[in-house]
């Protein structure tokens, strides 16, 4: 019995490692100033996260200036926690592209280049990536692919550069072409598009996501994941979109009186008042998106059969005190979990 | 469907629009990429309030309307104020020019510089003369100089660029010393004007280094012994605000705002900017926390900005009802309502693809004030009448004229005409009240009228005449006028009178599409014996008579009608007379066209010029018996017509009068079209002049010569490949190549050929072959 029960283990241990995916779990950090509250720590820590993406800055065109400069610029007012590799990432406003000069994208790179490089100094991080996210067109794709390729020639070779991939990015990929990077980490949210009033979730929606999977696999970049845990509210007046109320949990709103259920996830406002820095008008509405557990296990399940690689990161976007709300550390662990 | 004819119409027509004088301004704001503001769609002008003290808070698409450095506010202000300060604390002053530059200009080693050679008694020096103005040590003076090195040292760390490349945390500040000098400063100074800015400087490097609570601390300690009203003390008590934002204690904070706001014309617009309330619960502390009537009147007027104008004026009223507060506020709560409903956007005359709601919508991305609820038109309108009620209100005028125009906005032109009766009954002189009103009156009456009859014309030229200001040069009336043009093009499109409403207001180019309206549209436009109404409509009419013929020539340019073409430009004064870039019967071996233009003593052609040397040259070549002759007559009439296609020196020709034609501009970023050889557009076709190259060749017996025209052939023959839909894979030689392969290989055109173009070289089997932009 003992022989056989021996044997059954071994087999098990045999077929479970065959099938293990080595799989690097990170979160994405994307405020201005670097400072990991104690809860946070503790779930980093806990759940062995040892990789942080972490916003270091965005690149806008400034009209004022009549040129680009970088905007929202990271400082780190605590030490990022030992051992944790750090990714800077930035993010490249779109029109930027547009409105840069092809003579001027080497210049840009430069000046991109050079404050990353002075921030890592600055805080002694060693970064073996660096990220870009740049949500490129048809029309910008030329400069962005170039403005990257001066990037790789100014990076020390050991350092990969990786791109922030988009699900219309794989799916029409002969028409965006493909990023000069040495990785892509593939977004696999804010799929949809908002709307006032829902009811689709534009952060994850499984039916929208099932016309981009298959395309996933034949990417010729290699893939890393990134997962979304966030939820926003969509703010919208007579019909239309004035805004997103950032972090904003459904179960903040149902706690307030100030807000009347209409619909599945809809609100409406009963009084004017100030609200999270913005005033809400009487009648002003507030449709919550948000990505609960149950949804995440949905993505992950739709995702997985797609991936065709053993190794790879899986990135929660993004770590912040929200968070919290819908999931505990376990929950968290079992996402991470699902990818092995 | 759009036929070939039709496409030359629409194509020359967009040129046209773009040459026009009076779209200068357009065109000013596409290149700019630069939107109108709000105040260039609006009929409604804020400035009859009266009450321009909160201007720059109108309604505008921008931070501010108007300028904001306009002398009266902003930094500008706070800068001559402090010079002001300045002048009277150092003895003996110095003048405007050279105080600005000891406070805003010298640097930190200037003041180095200037302290260093002050201390060694050296009163002279070519770089700053003006400062050692005082030739004997004062004590003043020096204490001076000595604070303002160590407040040019710290504007490394208060004064960065916000747009900057740099690292913010590249320099390693050490705030504790800065801190400790300006405590310093502050503690010992002898001079309470000196001691002041020490501390001000204090309390801002506490703000830098994070040490708010201790800046508040400092503050509070500093001033509150001897509050007042200078700089200074300003704008401290705003950096006390911003510590107190930073701890999240947002009630103080936005009372300090506010009483900035409401008691500091210097840094009104900075803050403005700051005050951010979060929760209402803060709110409404911050309402608790004013003292007074009037710090709570003040706080509603910055709510009304920054929120909800109707709830901010109705807060005011109930605070004082005769406030004149609640005048910018009934003026943005107007224009958020006219913006939701009038379309008078002017950029679509020319860009229908600009999109001002995207526009505004990126703008006002999370501004709360950029509309109200639909169902606060209603109460907007029954509030004024509430106020009406209210016989101390300030300027009731005002509040009925706003009211007469809402109700028209919403569509109530009966309320709106009663309103304006009531209006007339307050007889007032105020030539701004007056038009505005007169402006709401001819829009009522446009939007009753279902025909356009001279009997209603009189009435209507006689409205337009009145809303010409004569002192109240801020009425809107331009852009009054474009919409009731827009109005009365409806009209007359009702009537099915398109030649009246295409004058009255034209903006589509498909109208141009048929001949035959062109043909009504110039005989339109050769009568000389116009009404009256006519006269008005025609007054912004953007095309002239000679644009129609220039279109007519080009038409028939491009059918190779060169005498029909000639007639048209002969029909007008202007018509033609334009100068081409580039000699039109000059070709080379590859394309050049920036060569072409740039080239020195280049034979100069206009529009008119060209046809009538096309004319001549067609005749010599037919009509000549010297075989050389009408070989080269033939050859340069092919230029002449290979230059006017797309990829000749001359291609403009077929945009008119402008150069930078619009469809030819952008067809490179569009692709190129797919089509076969019977829809081919002519501009496209080189196939007359391959026709006219043959028959050069085929008159002379010259071998270069020969070579040439069969060169110019397999262009042309390149040219259809690209233009019919054939372009894919690489260009497979056609019959000339092969000819000037087989027959041509020993003359010198044919190696000029093969050095120039590497495409041709590679063809020929050629070594070491350039590989040329152009081929």
């Amino acid at each position: 019995m003992a022989r056989l029960l021996y044997f059954f283990i071994v087999i098990f241990l045999f077929v479970g490692c065959g099938k293990t995916n080595e799989v690097t779990k990170s979160f994405y950090f994307w405020k201005t100033s670097f400072a990991l509250s104690t809860l946070e720590e503790n779930l980093l820590n806990d759940l062995a996260v040892k990789k942080l993406y972490v916003h270091y800055f965005d690149v806008n065109f400034i009209k004022e200036k009549g040129a680009s400069f970088p905007v929202g610029k990271l400082t780190f007012e605590k030490e990022p926690p030992q051992g944790t590799e750090i990714v800077p990432v930035v993010y490249v406003v779109n029109d930027v592209f547009n409105k840069t000069h092809p003579s001027k994208v080497a210049e840009l790179a430069i000046n991109v280049f050079s404050l990353i490089k002075s921030i890592n100094t600055r805080n002694q991080i060693l970064p073996n990536e660096i990220q870009f996210d740049c949500d490129w067109t048809d029309a910008t794709q030329e400069k962005y692919f170039r403005f990257l390729e001066e990037l790789k020639k100014l990076t020390p070779k050991a350092i990969r550069i990786s791109a922030t991939i988009r699900l219309h990015q794989i799916k029409y990929k002969r028409r965006t072409g493909i990023p000069p990077v040495d990785r892509g980490m593939l977004m696999f949210y804010n799929m949809g598009q908002l709307k006032a009033h829902g009811p689709q979730n534009s952060i994850y929606d499984f039916d929208i996501a099932k016309s981009y999977t298959s395309y996933i696999k034949t990417y010729p970049l290699p893939l890393d994941y990134a997962l979304p845990i966030f939820s926003w509210g969509i703010w919208s007046r007579n019909g239309k979109i004035l805004g997103l109320l950032n972090s904003i949990t459904e179960q903040e709103i149902i706690n307030n009186n100030n807000f009347k259920k209409i619909s599945d996830h809809l609100y409406i406002v009963n009084e004017g008042g100030f609200f999270k820095g913005k005033y809400l008008f009487q009648g002003d509405k507030i449709f919550v998106e948000e990505v609960t557990s149950e949804l995440a296990e949905k993505a992950i399940q739709q995702l997985i059969p797609e991936i065709n690689s053993s190794k790879f990161t899986v990135a929660i976007y993004h770590l912040n005190p929200t968070l919290f709300v819908n999931y505990d550390q376990q929950k968290i662990e079992n996402l991470y979990s699902r990818f092995n | 469907m759009i036929n070939k004819k039709s496409k030359i119409y629409i194509a020359v027509l967009i040129s046209i629009v773009l040459f026009v004088p009076f779209s200068a301004k357009k065109i000013q704001g596409c290149g700019g990429d630069d939107p109108e503001d709000f105040s260039a769609v609006s009929l409604f002008a804020p400035e009859i309030c009266g009450d321009d003290t909160l201007s720059g808070y109108f309604l505008s698409y921008n931070n501010f309307y108007g300028s904001y450095e306009d002398g009266l506010s902003g930094r500008f202000a706070m800068q001559m104020k402090n010079q002001l300060e300045w002048k009277e604390f150092i003895p003996n002053p110095i003048n405007e020019v050279d105080m600005e530059t000891l406070l805003y200009k010298l640097n930190e080693s200037d003041m180095e510089r200037l302290i260093k050679l002050r201390s060694q008694g050296l009163f002279q020096d070519s770089i700053i003369p003006f400062l050692l103005i005082k030739t004997r040590k004062d004590s003043k003076y020096e204490a001076a100089l000595t604070y303002l090195l160590e407040a040019k040292r710290a504007e490394s760390f208060a004064n960065k660029s916000y747009y900057s490349w740099n690292n913010p945390d590249e320099v390693n500040t050490n705030f504790n010393e800065f801190a400790s000098i300006f405590k310093k400063g502050y503690l010992n100074s002898e001079f309470e004007f000196l001691k002041q800015r020490y501390a001000f400087q204090w309390i801002r490097t506490l703000f830098f280094a994070g040490n708010y609570k201790e800046g508040i601390a400092a503050f509070d300690d500093v001033f509150s012994k001897a509050p007042n009203s200078n700089s200074i003390y300003n704008r401290s008590l705003g950096y006390k605000a911003a510590c107190l934002y930073k701890l999240q204690n947002y009630s103080e904070s936005n009372a300090i705002y506010a009483k900035l706001f409401d008691e500091s014309k210097e840094q009104r617009f900075d803050a403005f900017f700051s005050f951010h309330p979060q929760e209402e619960e803060d709110w409404n502390t911050t309402l608790r926390l004013a003292k007074s009537k009037h710090d709570k009147e003040v706080l509603w007027q910055l709510f009304g900005i920054y929120a909800d104008p109707i709830k901010g004026m109705k807060e005011i009223l109930k605070l004082n009802p005769s406030s004149s507060r609640t005048m910018v506020l009934l003026m943005r709560a107007l224009h958020i309502v006219e913006m939701q409903k009038i379309d008078n956007s002017s950029y679509e005359d020319f860009y229908g693809e600009f999109n001002a709601e995207n526009f505004k919508g990126s703008l006002f991305s999370n501004k709360s004030w950029s509309s109200m609820p639909d169902s606060s038109n209603d109460n907007f309108i029954s509030f004024i009448d509430s106020a009406l009620t209210n016989n101390e209100l300030f300027r009731p005028e005002v509040w009925r004229t706003t009211q007469a125009y809402l109700y028209y906005l919403n569509g109530q032109n009966n309320k709106a005409s009663e309103t304006l009766a009531q209006f007339r009954k307050l007889k007032t002189t105020d030539e701004g009240i007056r038009i505005q009103n007169k402006i709401t009156e001819t829009l009522i009456y446009i939007d009753n009228l279902k025909t356009i009859s001279p009997k209603n014309e009189i009435v209507l030229l006689a409205l337009l005449e009145g809303l010409n200001p004569q002192t109240a040069k801020y009425i809107r009336t331009e852009n009054t006028v474009r919409l009731i043009r827009k109005k009365l093009k409806a009209i007359y499109n009702a009537m099915n009178d398109d030649i009246h409403a295409e004058i009255a207001y034209s903006v589509d180019n498909s109208f141009y599409n048929d001949e035959a309206v062109v043909a009504r549209m110039i005989t339109f436009l050769e009568r000389t014996n116009y009404s009256p109404m006519e006269k008005f409509l025609l007054s912004a009419y953007r095309y002239t008579i000679d644009n129609f013929y220039d279109l007519e020539s080009t038409n028939e340019l491009y059918k190779y009608n060169f005498e029909a073409a000639l007639t048209s430009l002969s029909r007008g004064t202007t018509a033609g007379n334009y100068e081409l870039n580039a000699d039109p019967f000059k070709i080379r071996i590859t394309d050049c066209h920036d060569c072409d233009f740039s080239e020195q003593d280049k034979k100069s052609y206009t529009k008119r010029s060209f046809i009538e040397r096309l004319i001549q040259l067609k005749k010599v070549a037919r009509e000549s018996k010297i075989s050389t002759l009408k070989a080269e007559s033939y050859f340069e009439l092919a230029n002449g017509l290979y230059n006017m296609t797309y990829y000749g020196n001359s291609r403009i020709l077929y945009g008119s009068i402008v150069f930078d034609d619009l469809n030819l501009a952008t067809r490179e970023y569009k692709g190129i079209p797919d089509q076969d050889t019977i829809s081919l557009a002519p501009y496209l076709d080189c196939r007359e002049a391959a026709k006219y190259y043959a028959l050069a060749a085929n008159h002379s017996k010259d071998k270069e010569f020969k070579a040439k025209c069969i060169w110019m052939q397999a262009k042309c023959e390149h040219n259809l490949w690209l233009e019919t839909g054939k372009s894919e894979g690489d260009f497979k030689a056609g019959i000339n190549f092969e000819l000037l392969k087989a027959k041509y290989n020993n003359t010198s055109y044919y190696n000029e050929i093969i050095k120039e173009c590497g495409y041709f070289c590679t063809f020929s089997g050629g070594e070491n072959c350039i590989r040329s932009q152009e081929d």
